[in-house]
């Protein structure tokens, strides 16, 4: 995913401030990126885009926290990931294990065929499910590399664990994916057959 | 996949190493590849990481739709909740302040209803307010309410 520009010192002090236009200022910078983010980790599109406004209010109420002990995209990255993993868990209670995953409306739109849609839907329904099975830990971290392209080091500080854990968490979470992705692909290569 | 080669640790720091270095973050991979030569488990994994992120990026579909209007609703209403919480803590520091001017510190009212009983007594309540909301006491509790409600 393209890393958008950092928010500059003036424009993070106008967001201290309380300037809504600010707010959208980083919205437009880096909304994208935070509902890719949230969609990766709750697995459902609607949960997501919930959980990427409640980022940016979370953001615009807790701005005067940032202590620019980091970049600004990395303690927003923070602030995404421990909002959707603690939604999840409070979505699993309120719902049950595991949480529903995406139907195929919005892939719909997004490809434009129903037919290819259907198919795509399968795969992802099923890409969706069994990524919520992996670990909070394992999840956040394969979202951070494979979805927002981080490098070690800024994962590292998104999740306050040393660079070392990134590399063996991300290694573990890799094996479990390859699993899924080739069952996901069985699956694919099924309902193509069908249709 | 699980590592099943007797060499079950080699196995373990081989695919960290692998994932290393598919994201370009592994220095040097003389050992990685000596590992990857003997064992077939850790090859197929290495071969298939690719694979794997392409399917992790399909999930991040692109925004059907701009979030910014309701962002910018809820925020509003945000904003206002702080207001009225400002003018409700400079309500009760006005009513604190006006007791204590009036009654003095001995027999000021000590909370509650009591607190309230000296602005029914008022022959004109919005005036009294007035002048309180420009005396320099109002304007200090204000700032202390700002404060108190920034670092919330």
């Amino acid at each position: 995913m393209q890393s958008e520009p950092e928010l500059d010192d003036a424009e993070v002090r106008r967001l201290q401030r309380g300037d809504v236009g600010a707010l959208e200022l980083a919205y437009l910078r880096f909304g994208e990126r935070v509902l890719a983010t949230c969609r990766g980790l709750l697995g459902n599109a609607a949960d997501a885009e919930d959980a990427a406004q409640d980022v940016f209010i979370k953001l615009f109420e807790r701005a005067h926290q940032f202590d620019r002990r980091s970049r600004f995209s990395t303690w927003l990255y923070r602030l995404s990931v421990n909002h959707c993993l603690h939604m999840h868990d409070k979505l699993r209670l309120r719902r049950g294990n595991p949480l529903p995953v995406d139907a195929t409306d919005e892939l719909v739109a997004a490809t434009g065929s129903p037919l290819e849609a259907a198919q795509e839907s399968d795969a992802r329904t099923l890409l969706d499910r069994r990524l919520m099975e992996l670990s909070p830990e394992h999840r956040a971290v394969l979202v951070l590399r494979e979805i927002d392209a981080l490098p070690y080091e800024e994962i590292a500080n998104v999740l306050e664990v040393p660079v070392g854990t990134v590399m063996s968490r991300l290694a573990r979470a890799r094996e479990r994916w390859v699993q899924v992705t080739r069952a996901a692909t069985a699956v694919r290569a099924t309902v193509e057959v069908k249709t | 996949m699980k590592a099943v080669n007797s060499d079950e640790m080699d196995c373990t720091r081989a695919r960290e190493s692998a994932s290393a270095r598919f994201d370009g973050e592994l220095l040097d991979a003389r050992e990685l590849e000596r590992h990857l030569g003997r064992c077939a488990d850790c090859r197929a994994f290495d071969g298939a990481l690719a694979a794997s992120r392409g399917a992790m990026r399909e999930l991040a579909l692109p925004p059907t739709r701009d979030l910014w209007p309701r962002i910018a609703a809820r925020t509003r209403r945000k904003l206002l909740e702080r207001r009225l919480v400002r003018l409700a803590a400079a309500l009760v520091g006005c009513v604190g302040t006006w007791a204590l001017l009036r009654g003095g510190a001995s027999q000021a009212p000590a909370a509650g209803a009591d607190a309230l009983a000296p602005i029914a007594a008022l022959d004109d309540p919005h005036a009294e307010l007035q002048r309180l909301a420009e005396s320099p006491e109002h304007q200090l509790l204000l700032a202390l309410a700002a404060t108190t409600e920034d670092r919330r």
